[in-house]
């Protein structure tokens, strides 16, 4: 065959593979941005939360004319969903060492996340605020699922915990890298 | 404001990521990238009985990928009538049977074993992508899209002399500085005519496989 047909066939083959990594380096580097932004949306999620949670204890504690009757107006219902108090009842629960208590509560949070988050997610254009919910309701979900496999592993459930524990190595956020000790642990 | 990360997309089918790809959509191809490595980090620890030493999964999918890539963009693997259907190395044509990125896990399995044997025993074996599947039809292969099928499974060293010395246009000293890997000028010089003559073999050995003829 022609010598010189055959180079320069390589000579485009060799650029357009060139040209193939370059887009995957690319690539890389948007997701690997993508997932920084997500880190540092869900430590500002967390950290709402906690001034949040911070507020509701000190109002709680603060005596005034509001607190003193206990109807929540249909508004408040509306606003409070219970997310702040969500993961303090699962731990309460293990605390007082109802372990199976704590994990039908985290299945039950679990799932309504889950059906908020799928519900949120279909929507093709969601709003700056529809964005956020959905960002608490991931980090709910995400923070009840993690205490959901420890309870597992506290009631021997380890064969239901393991597939979950590899989910988690692979989800970002806090748990990641205990998750990874963990599955190499359960390995 | 506007939020990417919470933008979502709808899954990519192989007929339309092989469609995509075939037309250099880059949308495309980044969404069947992206979907591609989520499915390999999901399933890569059931496909690797034991993971080489020397390379991370990632770089393993990723391989993996280029080669799978290239294959569609070559159009080794290619849609007729609805039906997803790839060249065989020994030039046949045949439906394709699994899906793929279930075809990606076969390289990806394939290209762990070949480090591990490298690890273990040396010298390349060469990647083979006689891996999934059964003949039929006519797409158009040319030389650049075989020529691209073979660089991208031949050693990493051998693709990364090729590019920098051919495309890049550097000098010998110039990759003895940037790869040193390699411990001479001359073992560098003769690396380089050895991974040329390999690729032009590979090329030929293709050509007539599939029973190409070329003006």
């Amino acid at each position: 065959m022609d010598d010189n047909r055959l180079n320069e066939a390589i000579q485009s083959a060799l650029h357009k593979d060139r040209d193939n990594r370059i887009k995957i380096e690319r690539w890389e580097t948007g997701r690997k941005r993508k997932r920084r932004t997500f880190r540092r949306l869900a430590t500002l999620t967390a950290a709402a939360a906690l001034i949040a949670a911070i507020a509701a204890t000190a109002a709680w504690f603060i005596p005034n004319s509001h607190n003193k009757h206990t109807d929540e107006s249909p508004g408040q219902a509306a606003v409070y969903r219970g997310s702040d108090r969500a993961i303090p009842e699962i731990d309460r629960l293990i605390e007082d060492g109802n372990l199976s208590d704590a994990l039908s509560q985290a299945r039950r949070l679990e799932s309504r996340y889950t059906s908020e988050i799928k519900l949120l997610s279909d929507i093709p254009s969601p709003t700056e605020e529809q964005s956020y919910e959905k960002a608490v309701a991931e980090e709910m979900a995400y923070n009840i699922g993690w205490r959901k496999i420890q309870l597992l592993l506290a009631l021997d459930s380890t064969a239901v915990a393991k597939p979950l524990v590899r989910e988690y190595c692979f989800k970002i956020g806090p748990h990641q890298s205990e998750a990874h000790e963990l599955w190499r642990k359960l390995r | 404001m506007n939020l990417p990360i919470f933008t979502r997309t709808k899954p990519l089918d192989d007929i339309e990521a092989i469609k995509g790809i075939q037309m250099g959509d880059e949308s495309t191809e980044r969404r069947f990238y992206l979907s591609c490595q989520k499915y390999f980090l999901e399933k890569y620890d059931r496909v690797f009985e034991f993971s080489s030493s020397t390379r991370q999964p990632i770089d393993i999918f990723q391989d993996s990928f280029i080669i799978l890539w290239t294959e569609i963009q070559s159009r080794h693997i290619f849609v007729k009538d609805g039906r997803v259907y790839r060249y065989r190395r020994n030039g046949g044509k045949s439906p394709m049977k699994a899906s793929l990125k279930t075809y990606m896990m076969a390289i990806a399995r394939y290209k762990n074993l070949e480090l591990l044997r490298e690890n273990e025993i040396f010298g390349h074996t060469g990647y083979s992508s006689e891996i999934a599947d059964g003949a039929t039809d006519e797409p158009e292969l040319t030389l650049e899209g075989i020529a691209l099928m073979e660089i991208s499974s031949m050693p990493q060293h051998c693709r990364e002399i090729l590019t920098m010395f051919y495309i890049e246009g550097k000098s010998l000293d110039d990759i003895l500085t940037l790869r040193p890997g390699n411990v001479s000028k001359d073992g560098l010089k003769s690396g380089k005519s050895k991974c040329m003559a390999q690729l032009k073999t590979r090329i030929i050995r293709q050509l007539e496989r599939l029973n190409i003829k070329t003006t």
